[in-house]
């Protein structure tokens, strides 16, 4: 059946999606001990990268579109926590210029296009499915079935620009 | 004639070309206005020795005898003319390849047709010519094109018929992103012809933002997440733009084993000086400007980039 397939499709896409977000997860903390020997005075800033970073790998359920929207919402937050740390990193030189940043700095940027395009084929699935689900008469199989639609994974306007992560460090 | 433009590797060239390539240039259109002149000779007095029998023998005219006479005739004088015209173009187009510190070879030297094949970026063709072909490193972008023309030939005897599938450019550069999968990029043949295509290319339908590049392309891929890494709307734009530049007609194109392969689909003839004398400078221009296109690829393609976006 088309909506079954349709919901299965968004829901490996979704998969898709943790899967790149892992990687990210993965990455912070090295970036975080690279960071902290250098961003002393900016406990501010690291602290919120590590709270995102707790909030964005809690568990949820991936059927319920209430809970993929929170957990969407949250690594989109982790995203905006790192791109300020970057940002915040541009003052310390000496950190700039740590190879092992640098390395760091590349793998995290060469991790965001992954999320980027895992991101574009959720919202290329989810679209399809809403569709489905919104439109009669299948609109109406997708109500007797309880099939809901998902979420967009949306990226806030100030974060459509491509990470150029050069820039930072 | 200042070749400077293009790069600065080919300001030797354009000294080269005032001290020796000009004297040979002019040597062999001498030589190609006299082999041209007997062909254009040889073509007038094989129709007017046609139409003499004709008028002598009236019933009893051997049309084959004089076909195939005459046509060998014109097919060793128009050899010559196309003799002349490769030395010319084998005088020019491996120096200017010397000086930008490319590798020419006239004939084919690697047979990746079958590579171009498999990923469905040619049509099927049972006959195939190749020639002029080029590599090199472009502002650290390894590349390598050769032109080919791939004809498909039916039926036989009488019915036999040929059609040229394909006449252009197959590249392949080197890609600044790290991938594994399969991903093509096919000319869009309508609902139709896309049905069929389908069938034959490698992996799923890939269906992507931008409806421009929807317009014009059918993509599939091995790896639904890696086809749009690799195609962003950076991406996709910039090959919507290389379809503007005046010398391409289509462009089939895919990613495979760390490389961009393009198979280039162009009306002209490229490397063979257009239509000018091959003492006007302009012949030389011509060959420069078909060595341009790969740096028009690597620039609207921003291959070289190194952000990975």
């Amino acid at each position: 059946m088309r909506l079954i397939k349709l919901r299965n499709g968004a829901l490996e896409a979704l998969s898709l999606i943790d899967v790149q977000l892992k990687k990210r997860h993965d990455l912070v903390p090295n970036i975080l001990t690279i960071a902290k020997k250098f961003m002393e005075h900016e406990d501010a800033v690291l602290t919120k990268v590590t709270q995102m970073r707790s909030i964005s790998a809690s568990d949820y359920d991936k059927n319920n579109p209430e809970e993929v929207a929170q957990h969407l919402e949250a690594n989109k937050q982790l995203q905006s926590a790192m791109m300020n740390l970057f940002a915040v990193a541009e003052n310390y030189p000496d950190l700039k210029s740590q190879e092992t940043m640098v390395r760091a700095q590349e793998t995290y940027e060469e991790v965001e296009g992954h999320i980027s395009a895992a991101r574009r084929f959720y919202n290329s699935a989810v679209g399809d499915l809403k569709n489905a689900v919104e439109i009669f008469p299948s609109s109406a199989v997708a109500n007797m079935i309880g099939i809901r639609a998902m979420p967009f994974f949306e990226i806030d306007e100030a974060e459509r620009a491509p990470v150029d992560a050069s820039g930072y460090l | 004639m200042n070749f400077e433009g293009l790069s600065e590797k080919l300001t030797g060239f354009n000294q080269y070309y005032e001290s020796d390539l000009r004297e040979r240039l002019e040597e062999l259109e001498a030589r190609r206005k006299i082999a041209q002149s007997h062909f254009t000779l040889a073509s007038i007095a094989v129709v007017i020795i046609g139409i003499v029998i004709f008028a002598i023998m009236k019933d009893d005219v051997p049309f084959q005898a004089i076909f195939i006479v005459g046509g060998l005739i014109l097919a060793f004088l128009g050899q010559r003319v196309s003799i002349v015209k490769k030395e010319a173009k084998l005088s020019v187009l491996p120096i200017i390849c010397d000086h930008l510190e490319f590798v020419y070879s006239s004939g084919p030297r690697h047979n990746l047709l079958q590579k171009f094949e498999n990923l469905s970026l040619v049509p099927d063709y049972n006959r195939e010519n190749r020639e002029d072909e080029i590599s090199g490193t472009l502002t650290d972008v390894d590349f390598w094109l050769q032109e080919a023309k791939l004809v498909q030939v039916s039926g036989s005897g009488k019915n036999r018929t040929s059609r040229t599938v394909f006449k252009g450019l197959l590249c392949h550069f080197d890609f600044h992103k790290n991938f594994k999968g399969t991903t093509i990029g096919r000319e869009d043949f309508t609902s139709f012809g896309n049905f069929f295509s389908g069938f034959t290319t490698v992996g799923e339908r890939v269906r992507l933002e931008d409806p421009e590049f929807e317009n014009k392309f059918e993509v599939y891929s091995t790896d639904q997440v890696e086809a749009r890494h690799l195609l962003t709307p950076g991406f996709m734009q910039r090959v919507l733009d290389l379809l503007r530049l005046s010398q391409i007609k289509h462009v089939q194109f895919a990613f495979d084993d760390g490389k961009f392969y393009m198979a280039i689909e162009s009306p002209k003839k490229f490397f063979e000086g257009g239509d000018f004398n091959l003492n006007e400078p302009e012949y030389v221009q011509n060959i420069i400007n078909d060595i341009a296109l790969v740096f028009d690829v690597v620039k609207t393609l921003n291959l070289t980039q190194v952000t990975k976006i």
